[in-house]
């Protein structure tokens, strides 16, 4: 018996409904996937290529003509491996933040846990997260730079990043529901953010006295843990990841919460 | 057989319509409470509680109560807006509801719409497996029926073709044979059994049927009488969110016929805008007074601008969506229609052609290629009534679905 009732706001996730709903999720994911491949000829590497533009780009300008120092790192690599976080950072809450307002046909027709849409963008954009990530460790490999123990941690910044990215896309696509405003704002926060981030400079450059400040961007945790891991140079950043978890996870956990409290209404509100 | 599969008690969903912003702004959030301190701080009185949000609620279900056993199939009606989607919404999760609750005793599968989440690039064979998940079908349960679904949609020779090819007939033929192969113990069904042509109809009733005779439980929305009649064995009428009546087809059926008020005229009228060049004010349909079964619709508009190419164009839709008339004023050439000031068309609608039915009626200002202009959302519509009784309903045999039945006109010869 199931029994349907007023909202009461705030409830527990029902974890095996979501694990119910598996199939829904695969098929959405592959779906987007898909449907991103079909009639290109170049198919997947359309979604690299911004990125990469932006990085070829990049390094000329930063690199070659102004010249920011990187303490003898390539610039090509400083880029890339900032890109590869903050590239599916950015694109995964762009999409999740429209996401729901776009699933206004499934969500108004059928019944599943809501949850699924907003989570469908964070798997869709690994793919193109995986791609970016393999330049960047060829871009590496012909600097030179090859793998060393430090290299067992890479796993830990990305895993931070995509729960951080699920955090913050669970909060914006709630949001987004009940104030369209949020959707317009996003772009703006994200490119102030590619520049309060580490992404085309070492976060080395930032001065002593805002280094404080500055960390408390959780973004800044993971670039430089990446960083560290590949590169195996500094000392460990271990204040700004010790931020970036502890962000990471509670917007996570709250933005469950938030997304729960807003899903029943989600429906009427669309 | 007589196991309880549905107790709904006291069932109510309030909605709020009209306000100004249908979401709420991020502005109006941030600069109530803004206000209020100010008003603290200048020791006024606090603002009087949100009166945005007061003025426009609308109960589209109130205090609805039954229960149903399983196996038995309920058909529901009521006119446009009497909450039978908002009950079958709520029934299926899709929206919670004010107060009350439902228990439901069983899988319940909804069906709303036919293709829903339907992709145009995939194909087929991939849109089945979509689709079937969305609606509920466990992954193995669709690879079972997968054949049936395919061959029921006779499409067995495009399966692996992207949908966007189809004609609109095959992917209609598709999206409903997904959802005929769902198998819940409960199944909700809105208006979708006339997608197809005038052959798959008959087959998707035929199927319907099936199903029902199976001992399924249904809950059946539709407009089509007929179909409520071959199928059901209660009926539950609604009007204004309420139960009118619950009670077995045929006296549910009969009394619905006979409630609705045909000669009364139904006007909306719209809110003016200066800045639109063009603006209906007032839309009215009432009974030809010479031939009581045509129509004539009154249309008053405000004309403030230029605009060479404006055309007022007029739509009817029967129940099933299917476009049954188009008129537009550009062959109607009066000199005055397009001056500045205020006018009243009338247009005749030729319902005496139709076949019985609920048809409704929009109509707006439209210039060819580009958005309409003003199209609102009307909710102006006529009921055709059957004309004759014949021994096809006496055996509760569906009339033939039909768009049009003019007065058949029989001659002896010999």
């Amino acid at each position: 018996m199931r029994r349907i009732q007023p909202s009461r706001g705030w409830t527990a996730v029902d974890l095996q409904e979501l694990w119910d709903h598996r199939n829904l999720l695969f098929y959405l994911v592959w779906r987007d996937i898909r449907v991103l491949f079909s009639n290109t000829g170049l198919g997947i590497l359309w979604i690299v290529l911004q990125p990469l533009a932006t990085a070829i780009v990049i390094t000329i300008v930063l690199g070659y003509f102004a010249r920011v120092p990187t303490n003898n790192i390539p610039y090509p690599v400083v880029v890339l491996s900032g890109l590869v976080l903050y590239n599916y950072f950015s694109v995964v809450v762009t999409q999740a933040a429209h996401s729901m307002v776009n699933s206004a046909y499934l969500l108004t027709k059928v019944y599943f846990p809501r949850l699924i849409i907003p989570t469908v963008p964070v798997l869709t954009g690994l793919i193109d997260a995986m791609v970016l990530l393999i330049v960047l460790l060829i871009v590496a490999f012909l600097y030179n730079i090859l793998p060393t123990i430090t290299w067992l941690f890479l796993p830990i910044p990305i895993l931070i990043n995509i729960i951080l990215t699920l955090g913050v896309g669970l909060w914006v696509s709630a949001l987004n529901v009940q104030y369209r405003d949020v959707g317009k704002a996003i772009p703006i926060f994200l490119q102030i953010g590619t520049y309060a981030s580490p992404i085309f400079y070492l976060s080395s450059l930032v001065p002593e006295g805002w280094r404080g400040v500055y960390s408390l961007n959780p973004i800044v945790g993971v670039v430089d843990g990446l960083r560290w891991s590949l590169l195996g140079v500094g000392p460990f950043p271990g204040i700004p990841l010790a931020v970036s978890i502890v962000a990471a996870l509670l917007l996570f956990t709250s933005g469950i919460f938030f997304f729960r409290g807003m899903e029943e209404k989600a429906a009427d509100l669309i | 057989m007589s196991a309880l599969a549905l107790k709904v008690v006291g069932l109510s969903k309030q909605y709020r319509i009209g306000v100004d912003d249908p979401f709420r702004s991020v502005r109006k959030s941030i600069s109530r409470p803004i206000r209020q301190l100010k008003r603290a701080i200048m020791r006024q009185p606090p603002l009087p509680p949100n009166n945005l949000v007061d003025t426009n609620e609308y109960w589209a279900l109130k205090d609805v109560s039954f229960e149903v056993k399983h196996g038995e199939a309920i058909g529901i009606i009521g006119r446009n807006g009497a909450g039978k989607t908002t009950l079958l919404k709520v029934l299926a999760h899709i929206t919670s509801p004010t107060e009350g609750y439902a228990d439901i005793y069983g899988r319940l599968g909804a069906l709303l719409e036919v293709g829903t989440g339907f992709h145009p690039e995939l194909t087929g064979r991939e849109n089945i497996y979509l689709n079937a998940t969305i609606l509920g079908m466990k992954k193995d349960e669709i690879k079972r029926r997968f054949d049936e679904i395919v061959a029921f949609a006779e499409i067995e020779r495009f399966i692996d073709t992207p949908v966007k090819r189809y004609s609109s007939g095959m992917f209609a033929r598709l999206a409903f044979s997904v959802a005929a192969h769902l198998d819940p113990e409960i199944l909700v069904v809105d208006e979708v059994l006339s997608v197809g042509d005038i052959a798959f109809q008959k087959k998707s009733l035929g199927k319907m049927e099936g199903v029902m005779k199976q001992g399924r439980t249904v809950l059946f929305v539709s407009h089509s009488i007929a179909a409520i009649r071959s199928f059901c064995t209660r009926v539950i009428l609604l009007d204004g969110g309420r139960i009118i009546e619950d009670g077995d087809t045929a006296s549910v059926i009969g009394n619905y016929i006979k409630s609705i008020d045909y000669g009364k005229s139904d006007v909306i009228d719209y809110h003016d805008d200066p800045k639109t060049p063009i603006k209906l004010l007032r839309a009215e349909i009432s009974p030809d007074p010479i031939n009581p079964s045509d129509y004539i619709l009154r249309c008053t508009y405000r004309v403030r601008g230029k605009l060479p190419n404006i055309m007022l164009c007029v739509i009817v839709r029967d129940a099933s969506n299917v476009d049954v008339f188009y008129a537009n004023d550009d062959n109607f050439k009066h000199p005055n229609k397009r001056k500045k000031g205020t006018h009243t068309v009338s247009l005749k609608i030729p319902a005496h052609l139709f076949a019985p039915g609920e048809y409704t009626i929009s109509y707006g200002f439209w210039e060819p290629a580009h958005d309409p202009a003003d199209f609102p959302q009307s909710r102006l519509w006529f009921r055709v009534e059957e004309r004759f009784v014949t021994r096809l309903s006496a055996h509760n045999i569906p009339w033939p679905s039909v768009v049009y039945e003019p007065n058949p006109q029989w001659e002896y010869i010999a």
